[in-house]
């Protein structure tokens, strides 16, 4: 009985090692898969975090210190964006739940909400739109994936192996892209994105602008990049970056975070 | 040649008047037709000159200058350095008549009780009334002032002010990841008591950074967005955008006066305000979207489009007529003339008819008549003319009664107007049908219809004579 | 006119009219030779359809013959257009006919001015011409009146004058007095002797009434297209 016992032990373990792990560590992951994962590098179930958006153009240079909140726990995606500096826009916030998007503009004491075509308009004077800045797409859901190219390199000195995947919407996804061609590497566990080239037309050689991920630091608790640098093709050497300086991961923010007496705040 | 006209004439004459029950009924036929056609094409001709009007002198005026790509995707970046391409425009301004600088860009204008997006145009009061008489169309209210309100310039910080921003902006990120950090361990309250003074401090600073106007600038609504906001003449608006720089801008305006100019998309969508307000507002410098110019002879469009073509292609800007501008009302006013062709081509083949089958019945009738005209000596030719003679005296008189009764109609209808009832005040593609159709009488539309009816009377009674012309001689001989 | 007055006006030659109808062949003509003088007064008679007015259409060139020769003024008809033929007609020949046949939209004047106004005569001529003609036929009084307003007696007097005004060498009338009275037939009668007379015009007309033809200077009688006699008066 005893030894019948450890036996059966032995196989129910050995058959959850080898039965059910190695097809996960045989198989290439799937893109899709990849892609879900990159996309929510820097989100987790709560993210909360402390960033500085350098905005360049050929009319100004500027620096917003932001601090953000979202949560993902629930049905509805929620995310909340105050401008904590400098004078001319501090105070400044944006407040996502859902599909609805709010500004609040502490000078008049207004708060707006934005009307679902002026998700692509630029965040503040950035190149990030709105809709990147509260993530209401979502590649994973709103894209077919499909793998165009795999590779090795190093980085920082360890193996790693690069993907690059193509992204194309499904019929009924909301977005304004044609299709997204999405670069990234995995290193053991973790998928790290690289680089995001959005495609306005099929035919279109260049894309229309590029996101690129780098700075690969240790933050919250998991190796992330911590610089974003949007660049739009059309607005040759103007760029936004954004960078974390401080990010947390899945701690219980409270709800009351995302209404709109938190936006006024 | 022929056998003496006047005589011919006189027989013709006398023939119509011998039966003036017939003539009558078909003259009548005949001058109602006329009548038709020409209230037919006074309807038409004052209903596409009405919806061209109704584009062109509110809002479209007759040319058009801006960046290639601002009609399809109208966007604040496609501004251009105005004052440079008027005086360029200054050396060819032969047949323009006024010339209006316009910005337009989107915003969000708030009420109380409502919101609602709305296209804001920045004019020159008294210059874009010279082009599209807009101060015409104002319903409630008054008119723009043509002065711009103060609006005081914004002003850089000084190195004290830049040093108490940076120190402020630090204040507010150490919270921030205070709260961060204070994240599920309920024990650390972040503190909130430096907020209100960083707020008082901030606004202290921005009020030098981005100044409000003295006063909130006077806006016009279109009276359908009127309605929406529920604003009317002396109500507080606030407009919301992002200016040119990205950045958010908010003002308040005062709404000043409601207009109506039957263009659907303008009076539901429209909020006009001094060229002035709407730069500093969209922080829009001296640049201007659009020019536009009003021609003394529309017709010339093309022509000063032209003249002007070079110029503005140096600088990278389009010149567009306003037809080309809005291909869907030309063709709207092309649709509208061949309705009119097709009905007047039907009055036509109906009277034609008519002509034919009287001038039929007169040969056959006296067909005795004309056998004694061939025997002592009549040449058919003159027989054709004589017969002829008869369908254009009949023409030309029931013609002159036609356009007497057709003048008549669009003089009434100039005056008094269909009212379209339930159609009322529709638009077409922006292009307003109005509530009230005019007709307006055009020379083309008035002879035309005459002349034409006239010349379809000589053809339509064209078989009949021939047949007058082919007329036996021995026919005298017959007895009775 | 004096070079015509001797030569024949009218000279016909074997000549023959047949009228088709489906199948039947009518010969309303059959080999006619007649010759008329300048200036006689040639009653055609014969019973109904022996060929009078078949006879006056083809002599008038309102109509052609079958075969043979029409000769009007020495000129052979058949050798003619329409166009000659109906100046011809215009210029040398007036009819009579017996429906009147005035147009009734013209007052008796311009019915009387109508051959003259074709042959474009000026205003003057015409008014002038067709007044005294008016005159001579007895009608001054009634000038400005319309076939309408007229007896046909006037009506006839009226359809002489408008086939003489025109001082034309023929004229041919097709029983101009069939639908007169008696007295009415009488005077139109004295009028025609006395213009035959006064002007040497050359009439030639048809008539079954024994009393017109008995006024015939010469009588020509047909039977079946044939003439069967040609007499002379006196
Ligand atoms: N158009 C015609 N078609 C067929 N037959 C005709 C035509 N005109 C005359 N006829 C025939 O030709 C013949 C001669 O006719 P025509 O009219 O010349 O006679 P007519 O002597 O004038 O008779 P009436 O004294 O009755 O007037 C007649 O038999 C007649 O029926
Ligand atoms: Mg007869």
């Amino acid at each position: 009985m005893k030894f019948s016992r450890v036996t059966f032990l032995a196989f129910s373990l050995s058959a959850l090692v080898f039965g059910v792990g190695s097809p996960a560590r045989a198989a290439t992951p799937l893109p899709s898969s990849l892609v879900q994962r990159a996309d929510g590098v820097l989100r987790g179930k709560t993210t909360a975090a402390l960033l500085e958006m350098h905005i360049h153009t050929k009319s100004q240079d500027r620096t917003y210190t932001l601090s953000y909140w979202g949560d993902d726990r629930g049905g509805t995606s929620r995310a909340l964006i105050k401008i904590l500096g400098p004078a001319r826009f501090r105070g400044h916030g944006t407040l996502k739940v859902g599909g609805r998007l709010s500004l609040y503009d502490p000078s008049t004491d207004g708060i707006t909400v934005l009307s679902g075509s002026m998700l692509g308009d630029g965040w503040m004077g950035s190149h990030f739109t709105n809709d990147d800045l509260v993530k209401e797409t979502d590649l994973a859901r709103d894209y077919h994936s499909r793998e165009l190219k795999t590779w090795a390199a190093n980085v920082d000195g360890k193996p790693v192996t690069f993907h690059r995947i193509q992204l194309e919407p499904t019929p009924q996804a909301p977005v304004a892209w044609n299709h997204i061609v999405f670069e990234l590497f995995t290193r053991d566990d973790v998928v790290i994105p690289t680089r995001e080239d959005f495609y306005r037309r099929a035919t279109d050689a260049a894309p229309d602008r590029v996101l690129s991920f780098e700075d690969l630091k240790q933050m919250g608790g998991r190796l992330v990049p911590t610089r974003l640098t949007m660049r739009p093709a059309n607005a040759p050497g103007e760029y936004t970056e954004l960078i974390y300086k401080e990010v947390r991961f899945d701690a219980d923010v409270p709800a009351s975070k995302f209404s709109d007496q938190a936006l006024r705040r | 040649m022929l056998a003496n006209f006047t005589l011919l004439l006189r027989i013709a004459g006398r023939n119509l008047w011998r039966n003036r029950g017939r003539s009558l009924i078909t003259g009548a036929a005949i001058a109602a037709g006329v009548a038709l056609c020409i209230a037919s094409f006074g309807i038409m001709d004052g209903m596409s000159s009405d919806m061209v009007r109704s584009i062109t002198d509110t809002n479209l005026g007759h040319v058009q200058i801006h960046a290639p790509d601002f009609s399809a995707r109208p966007k604040l970046s496609l501004a251009f350095d105005q004052a440079r391409v008027r005086t360029e425009l200054a050396a060819h301004t032969v047949g323009v008549e006024a010339v209006s600088a316009r910005v337009i860009g989107w915003v969000l204008a708030e009420t109380p009780r409502q919101s609602a997006s709305v296209e804001l145009v920045g004019v020159d009061p008294i210059r874009e009334a010279a082009v599209t008489q807009l101060d015409r169309h104002v319903r409630r209210g008054r008119y723009l002032p043509s002065a711009a309100t103060p609006w005081p310039e914004p002003k850089a910080l000084n190195a004290d002010d830049r040093a108490l921003d940076a120190r402020l902006t630090q204040e507010q990120a150490k919270l921030a990841e205070a709260e961060i950090a204070a994240l599920d361990g309920a024990a650390l309250t972040p503190p909130q008591a430096s907020g209100h003074e960083a707020a008082a401090e901030t606004r202290a600073l921005l009020e030098r950074l981005a100044p409000d106007p003295s006063a909130p600038p006077p806006l016009l609504l279109g009276d359908r967005l009127a309605k929406r906001l529920h604003a009317e003449p002396g109500a507080k608006i606030r407009l919301r955008a992002q200016d040119l720089d990205g950045n958010p801008t908010s003002a308040a305006f005062r709404v000043v006066g409601v207009v109506h100019t039957g263009n659907a998309a303008f009076d539901a969508n429209r909020a006009i305000a001094h060229i002035a307000d709407v730069r500093h507002f969209f922080s829009l410098g001296d640049r201007a979207h659009e020019l536009t110019l009003r021609l003394r002879v529309p017709s010339e469009a093309p022509r000063v489009v032209r003249a002007l073509e070079g110029a503005a292609l140096n600088r990278g800007l389009s010149v567009k007529t306003w037809q080309e501008l809005r291909p869907d009302v030309v063709s709207m006013v092309q649709m509208n003339s061949g309705f009119t062709a097709m009905l007047v081509t039907i009055i036509f083949a109906i009277a034609a008819i008519g002509v034919a089958d009287t001038i039929l019945m007169a040969v056959f009738e006296r067909r005795r008549e004309l056998g004694v005209l061939k025997a002592v000596g009549m040449r058919p030719l003159a027989i054709v003319v004589l017969i002829e003679s008869e369908a254009v005296l009949l023409g030309l008189g029931a013609s002159i009664v036609g356009m007497a009764l057709g003048l008549g109609i669009d003089a009434l209808l100039g005056r008094f107007g269909i009212p379209l009832g339930g159609l009322s005040g529709f638009s077409l593609a922006g292009a307003a049908i109005p509530p009230v159709l005019h007709a307006s009488v055009t020379v083309q539309g008035v002879f035309l219809p005459a002349v034409a009816m006239l010349a379809m009377s000589l053809l339509a009674s064209l078989w009949p004579a021939l047949i007058a012309a082919g007329t036996e001689p021995v026919l005298a001989m017959r007895e009775r | 006119m004096s070079e015509t007055s001797r030569a024949p006006v009218v000279e016909l030659r074997n000549l023959t009219k047949t009228y088709r109808q489906g199948h039947v062949e009518v010969r309303a003509l059959d080999g006619v030779a007649l010759s008329v003088d300048a200036g006689d007064f040639v009653v055609l008679a014969g019973p109904s359809g022996s060929g009078k007015t078949t006879l006056l259409n083809l002599i008038g060139a309102l109509a052609r013959p079958t075969s043979g020769e029409v000769r009007v003024g020495g000129r052979d008809l058949g050798a003619m257009n329409g166009r000659e033929l109906a100046l011809l007609r215009r210029d040398h020949i007036g009819f009579i006919f017996q429906a009147y046949n005035l147009l009734p939209v013209l007052s008796a004047l311009e019915n009387a001015e109508l051959v003259l106004e074709l042959q474009g005569r000026s205003r003057a001529v015409c008014r002038e011409r067709a007044e005294s003609t008016l005159r001579s036929v007895g009608l001054a009084d009634l000038v400005n009146r319309r076939p309408g307003e007229l007896s046909g007696g006037q009506q006839q007097r009226v359809a002489v004058a408008r086939a003489i005004a025109s001082a034309r060498t023929l004229v041919l009338a097709d029983e101009p007095t069939a639908n007169l009275d008696s007295k009415s037939a009488e005077s139109l009668l004295d009028l025609m002797v006395e213009l035959n007379r006064g002007h040497l015009l050359t009439f030639l007309f048809s008539s079954h009434d024994p009393r017109v033809i008995a006024r015939g200077r010469r009588v020509v009688r047909l039977e079946d297209g044939r003439v069967v006699a040609d007499e002379r008066a006196g």
